[in-house]
């Protein structure tokens, strides 16, 4: 791993490009502290980073937030569907998230194998300096934690 | 879901699209019929992207279909490996309507797409 990169300075930027590219949506970090957080309804999704390096990306946003994030992503969704696409998308989200994370702070030539993402529901224990709290244009919370270590 | 979703836009919309989990069910869905392309994320449950190109290529009947693998995990190194193996277009995630149509514009070059 490249220790020269301090992940908190390369993700605004990854954060930011990925949910702008995917669903037209602002995102920058949260610069005051957002009350409540713990109680709203969230939806998670993670991928664990195998190589070059090892660790967990964990993408974390309101169900509201998420369905929206969705819609904009796929457009119009039947209802039966929902669920499974709202999941599909924070995958998605998650992977490209790692993705460009991992390629940021590896050198080009080493090959990178990411896992396939997983996904669940609740606030997951977000209380470390791993965590990164963002913000979109309607005050909804973005949370992304980052965990990665040499292997 | 996302990928079939930039195609439509990119305006391949006549196209018949024929989705699948992973890798083992591409093969058996090509084993089962024609092909015109295959556009593969490289993660995948099962069979991964890169084993389904190495597979796909090994096969005398599909040595021309072109591969478009989609990865977030895209950086030189990545992008060789694939390649080598036989990929027609890597592209990075987060992939576009524009950067799909631009790969379909590069395969099939002085072909109308529309």
């Amino acid at each position: 791993m490249n220790s020269d990169i301090d992940i908190g300075s390369v993700l605004p930027e990854i954060v930011s490009e990925t949910f702008e590219g995917m669903a037209f949506l602002e995102v920058w970090p949260s610069t005051e502290s957002i009350p409540g957080l713990e109680d709203l309804q969230w939806l998670w999704a993670r991928v664990g980073v195998h190589t070059p390096v090892c660790g967990v990306i964990t993408v974390a946003l309101p169900g509201d937030l998420a369905q929206k994030v969705t819609r904009q992503m796929y457009g119009v969704i039947e209802e039966k569907d929902l669920k499974r696409t709202v999941l599909d998308a924070m995958g998605e989200i998650a992977n490209t998230i790692a993705g460009k994370l991992v390629g940021k702070v590896v050198p080009e030539k080493k090959v990178m194998n990411l896992g396939l993402p997983e996904t669940g529901k609740g606030f997951p224990d977000y209380a470390s300096p791993l965590t990164h709290v963002f913000c979109t244009d309607e005050g909804m919370p973005v949370i992304i934690a980052a965990d990665l270590e040499e292997n | 879901m996302f990928i079939r979703r930039c195609m439509e836009i990119a305006g391949e919309r006549s196209a018949e699209f024929v989705e699948v989990e992973g890798g083992d069910e591409v093969l058996q869905v090509l084993e089962g019929g024609a092909a015109d392309l295959l556009l593969t994320d490289l993660t995948m449950p099962g069979l991964d992207g890169t084993e389904l190109v190495r597979r796909i290529r090994s096969n005398q009947k599909w040595q021309t279909m072109p591969i478009i693998v989609i990865t977030s995990a895209k950086n030189p190194a990545k992008e060789a490996e694939l390649l080598g193996l036989g990929a027609t277009v890597v592209l990075g995630k987060p992939v576009s309507p524009a950067l799909i149509s631009q790969a379909l514009k590069t395969i099939y070059a002085g072909e109308k797409m529309t």
